[in-house]
């Protein structure tokens, strides 16, 4: 039986979200890291293109 | 009853007003079908949660979670992790580069310039258009029953209220109208289920008192996959998570945004809002055990708001279902007009429009499409959530693998994007209609058509690149970005 008398099975959704949420953050320090790597500052982003 | 009016007045006041503000800033059709390619990353994520999360997803969930219990969880968690965590990591920037050199607007119209295919566009906007009306009816419906319960409102009442301020705000103020008040939506919402769920909890005795107590009632009711069975629960949680992926209301979010950098903090932020899909299951599990005896599941959630919430947290709560109805109502309408604009008459039909008369084309094709919609909630089908994953799966199985492969795979084949689109959407729908006649073997009943569809249309995109020759060497090119296709 896992936290707050629910079987772990049921639990584990609780710390799938944890997980995105971690997951998230990962990947947007990673993502930043290769574009300051990748780009040399010259800016990455196509914000103009329509 | 008598605090919902001021309050309801008051929210949808503000609604109005942030459209008729923004009346002025759609000039072509770029602005108003995709706000110029200008929105910031708060307003992007958080009107995503609320195009997300209907008024259907509220209620319906909280009746999901009231029948079966806590394995219903597992549902919020995979609309996180899959519907929006990797969502966004896996499409977002892509999607945004692929259409900002396309110059296109809306998914038919990816479809048309990355594979060269005018029948791909014909289809994925013939089929997106019908069933994101349908889709679209049944969150008028999800909304008009919460005025109806909380309010005492009429049916009829609480659509044509909901319903004709959604046709105004987008209809004048366009997708940036659409945006803003789907991020003002998001915050009514996100504050509203954590209002009642808090309430709902202290009113249990707590977390575990809730379990405790449904294990007594049932242990389906706390087990993974308890009652529901791994068919069911398995199959709604990938047609509510996976299925966004092609789900052309969301995945223009990602037109939208301005810049990388943008969709970075947008990323953590939309994670962050969208972990509430948790709460209408929770809510819903809580209500099996505060109220017990109901005539119909879809009453879970107002029932429970009466109960453990006073006049101004019923009012506001309330306020929190239309919001999350109208951001989704309104997100929809605006693709299905833009749509049949863009696709149909314009580059379908060849009709050649100055950017102001595109403009009001597409305000006129939003109030139509809308008045339909409005026209056909008042006489509704049966079953909300049904009806809104039936619409899903064929919408999700026409164009999930042609925008994934479209995004990843240069040699995809126009010919077998066609054919994927076409024989998914197919399979979907048979499938539906078979296992609602009873014509499915028993071990299969569980199984959502939009499993079968996916599959099929998977099959069909994979064997027919490998058969098949790919697009035109200049549109993967243009597509790819000249450092890329170099």
């Amino acid at each position: 039986m896992g936290p707050f008398d629910i079987p772990w099975p049921t639990f584990a959704a609780f710390l799938v979200v944890l997980l995105a949420i971690v997951l998230a953050l990962a990947y947007a320090a990673w993502d930043r890291a290769r574009e300051a790597r990748d780009e040399g500052g010259r800016g990455a982003n196509e914000g103009g293109d329509r | 009853m008598s605090v919902y009016v001021p309050v309801l007045a008051v929210y949808l006041g503000l609604l109005a007003f942030i459209g008729y503000r923004l009346r002025a800033r759609s000039r072509d059709a770029s602005d108003f079908a995709i706000g110029g390619r200008s929105v910031g990353p708060w307003v992007t994520a958080l009107s995503f949660v609320a195009a997300y999360y209907s008024s259907v997803v509220i209620i319906g969930g909280g009746a999901f979670g009231w029948m079966y219990g806590l394995s219903t969880l597992w549902i919020g968690a995979s609309n996180v992790l899959l519907g929006t965590t990797l969502a966004w990591i896996v499409l977002g920037w892509r999607i945004r580069r692929f259409t900002g050199r396309l110059g296109v607007m809306t998914l038919p119209g990816f479809f048309s310039e990355r594979y060269a295919s005018p029948p791909a566009r014909i289809f994925s906007a013939a089929v997106t258009g019908l069933f994101l009306i349908i889709y679209n009816v049944s969150v008028l419906k999800g909304m008009a029953n919460s005025f109806e319960v909380l309010m005492g409102m009429p049916y009829w009442g609480g659509v044509l209220v909901s319903g004709l301020v959604i046709l105004f705000y987008t209809a004048v103020g366009g997708y940036l109208a659409v945006v803003l008040t789907s991020f003002v939506q998001a915050l009514v919402m996100i504050g509203a289920l954590l209002l009642l769920t808090f309430a709902a909890l202290q009113k249990a005795g707590g977390l575990a008192a809730v379990a405790q107590r449904l294990s007594e009632a049932g242990p389906g009711l706390v087990d993974t996959p308890g009652a529901w069975g791994w068919a069911g629960l398995v199959s709604f949680a990938f047609i509510v998570s996976l299925g966004v992926w092609g789900m052309p209301q969301l995945v223009i979010r990602f037109y939208s945004i301005k810049s990388h950098k943008m969709l970075r903090l947008g990323l953590v932020v939309v994670t962050l809002g969208a972990s509430v899909a948790l709460l209408p299951y929770l809510t819903g599990a809580i209500s099996r055990v505060l109220v017990p005896t109901l005539d119909s599941p879809d009453q879970a959630i107002p029932a429970l708001t009466k109960l453990v919430l006073n006049d101004w947290g019923g009012a506001f709560f309330l306020a929190g279902v239309v919001a999350a109805g109208m951001s989704t109502f309104a997100g929809v309408l605006i693709i299905i007009s833009s749509s049949l604009v863009r696709d149909v008459w314009v580059q379908g039909l060849g009709r050649t429009l100055t950017p102001a008369a595109e403009v009001k084309a597409n305000r006129w094709m939003s109030l139509a499409v809308g008045v339909v919609s409005l026209l056909v909630a008042l006489k509704p089908p049966a079953l909300i959530l049904v009806l809104t994953a039936f619409s899903w799966a064929v919408i999700a199985s026409t164009n999930l693998w042609p925008l994934l492969f479209g995004l990843y795979w240069r040699r995809t084949s126009p010919r077998a994007t066609l054919w994927s689109m076409i024989l998914g959407a197919a399979a979907a729908l048979v499938w539906q209609a078979a296992s609602r006649l009873g014509a499915l073997p028993e071990a299969w009943r569980g199984v959502h058509g939009f499993m079968i569809g996916v599959g099929i249309a998977l099959v069909v995109i994979v064997a027919g690149t490998w058969l098949g020759r790919p697009a035109p060497r200049e549109k993967i090119a243009r597509a790819w970005g000249d450092e890329e296709a170099a």
